[in-house]
């Protein structure tokens, strides 16, 4: 049990840095990013790529992976949803899912669907009083505490979080107030994409890199970003990490095939008992 | 007094929310150091001449200059780069970030290049004027009263020190101290060299600190006055005073168009 709440913390603090990406783009874009899954799996392709084909050590890999996906997120805000800006959150929404299939299948066209792991060393886990911790998960633990404690900082203390917070709370207020509103969209998605990168990069080190790994974590991306209040990073967090010790804890009773079934039925409990999400109504909106 | 330059100058500007014009063929001139306040009853179109004037609302036909130069073409943050500053009628602060946040937003992207001494000195003058908001500073500006929110929002568009002022209704919906409190610091910020366009419904109050009246109905500008005759010309009384049952019946759409825009 104490091995399965472990394996559930680290779960969500992997699930953690998608869902803050998620919250992030719904704040400041109002639309749900689709996508999101794809460009968790571009991630982890753009990392493997670095990894096997130009030989960058993982700590090398990484931070590549996510500066290149920063690069295409932009492109994929000037090129598709900026374009249709104007549109309704629907059609921005099914923008996202196309944005998702064209990433998956330019992935599949040149990787096929073949399994493929990243080249890292093996290294032995760590015990301590009978809790396994290995070192991937160490790894997740430290990357993503380290991104969420950037984000905050970000968030909280500088003249960029400010303004993304400012357009998530008013979009016509921060522009009468000086606020660039599409240099702060583009570094959204920049601040989306290297998130997301991360996120793939840590799922492909604990497992595999396939052109599906973003997808299975579609729905609990989302289920923890929506328990946590959309829009709000901070409550995406907190969801995060209850998704993951959901669906860790769970796989002592049920089979792991269930586990985005048991976030699903999670996030519909959460939602029939504050239908605004656990932090929703922290954010006033009136 | 001799006649001054336009501070602001609207040329034959129409605009509307989609299909429709809701401003038409608007003409004005506000002078340099003083007062205009723009009168009219609800749903005139006060709002969205402002609006047009700050850059939210395009106009379909039509020019906005400052200081002589036109700055149709710009964007509402250029046009706040350019001196301009705007209070709104509603939703004119951001409730989830703090009093202190919102005071900082206000200066921090309109003077890019000042250093943090300069926006402690603009933020004291601030809290200067509207001693009430020191206290809370750490607090979420959605918990503010009607009257401090109010205030707050003048001052956040104060602090980065706007050579023109655009007040739309700095006055609504507050107690009548609250109400003497605003329109004098109006007056001061005023005093201190401000040009003020200001929309009021208060307007035997807002008479006592104006220079220049204009009239808007229905879209249309109906004349310019001097504030110290405009209430007792016989026209305007018999607008604001005989055409009460209009003004109310308006209100009532009005209200619910907001409501509308709220959800
Ligand atoms: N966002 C909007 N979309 C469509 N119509 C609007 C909007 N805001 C105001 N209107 C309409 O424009 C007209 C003028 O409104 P407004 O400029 O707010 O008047 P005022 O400020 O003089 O009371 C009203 O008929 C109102 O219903
Ligand atoms: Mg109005």
């Amino acid at each position: 049990m104490m091995q399965a709440l472990l394996n559930g913390l680290v779960s969500g603090l992997l699930i953690a840095l998608p869902a803050i990406a998620l919250s992030l783009t719904y704040g400041i874009l109002n639309f749900a990013n689709f996508s999101i899954g794809a460009m968790i799996t571009t991630g982890a392709y753009l990392a493997y790529i670095a990894n096997t084909s130009f030989g960058a050590p993982i700590v090398l890999a990484a931070p590549i992976a996510a500066i290149v996906l920063a690069l295409i997120a932009i492109a994929i805000q000037r090129g598709v949803y900026r374009q249709i800006r104007n549109a309704d959150h629907v059609t921005l929404l099914v923008a996202s899912m196309g944005v998702a299939f064209v990433l998956e299948n330019v992935l599949r066209f040149f990787y096929g669907a073949d399994v493929r792991t990243l080249d890292v060393p093996v290294a032995r886990p760590l015990i301590w009083h009978g809790l396994r911790l290995n070192h991937e998960q160490l790894q997740i633990a430290v990357a993503s505490l380290s991104a969420m404690a950037a984000i905050a900082f970000l968030l909280k203390r500088t003249r960029l979080g400010r303004a993304m917070r400012a357009i998530s709370d008013d979009p016509d207020l921060a522009e009468v107030r000086g606020i660039e509103r599409a240099r702060t969209v583009d570094w959204t998605w920049a601040i989306s994409g290297v998130l997301t990168a991360l996120a793939g990069v840590m799922i492909a080190l604990d497992g595999i890199v396939d052109p599906l790994i973003g997808m299975n974590y579609l729905v609990s991306v989302f289920a923890a970003a929506v328990i946590g209040g959309l829009g709000n990073p901070f409550g995406a967090v907190v969801g995060a990490l209850i998704i993951g010790l959901v669906e860790e804890t769970s796989a002592l009773a049920v089979s792991t095939t269930y586990r985005q079934g048991i976030s699903f039925v999670v996030l519909v409990l959460v939602l029939l008992m504050r239908p605004q999400g656990l932090f929703g109504a922290v954010r006033i909106r009136r | 007094m001799t006649v001054s330059a336009a501070a602001l100058e609207v040329r034959d500007v129409y605009a509307g929310y989609g299909a429709s014009d809701i401003i038409a063929s608007v003409t004005l001139q506000a002078a340099q150091g003083r007062i205009t306040t723009i009168a009219g009853p609800n749903g005139a179109g006060k709002s969205t001449l402002m609006k047009t004037l700050v850059g939210l609302l395009r106009p379909r036909l039509g020019q906005i200059l400052i200081g002589g130069r036109d700055i149709t073409p710009l964007s509402p943050p250029q046009r706040a780069l350019a001196g301009l500053g705007y209070v709104p009628q509603e939703r004119n602060v951001f409730k989830n970030l703090t009093i202190g946040e919102n005071l900082r937003i206000g200066f921090e992207f309109i003077r890019r290049k000042s250093p943090e001494k300069e926006f402690n000195a603009a933020r004291d003058r601030v809290l200067d004027l509207f001693p009430d908001l020191t206290a809370r500073l750490g607090e979420l500006a959605g918990t503010l009263s009607g009257g401090q929110r109010q205030m707050l929002a003048m001052g956040c568009a104060l602090i980065p020190g706007p050579t023109t002022l655009l007040l739309d209704e700095p006055s609504a919906g507050l107690s009548p101290r609250y109400v003497t409190t605003m329109l004098d610091a109006v007056a001061a910020v005023n005093r201190a060299g401000v040009t003020v366009i200001m929309i009021e419904q208060n307007l035997i109050e807002a008479m006592r600190v104006s220079h220049d009246v204009v009239l808007l109905v229905a879209g249309g500008i109906r004349g310019k006055w001097g504030a110290d005759v405009f209430l007792s010309d016989p026209e305007v009384r018999s607008l604001f005073l005989g055409g009460a049952k209009a003004k109310s019946e308006n209100s009532g759409q009005e209200r619910r168009s907001d409501d509308a825009s709220a959800a």
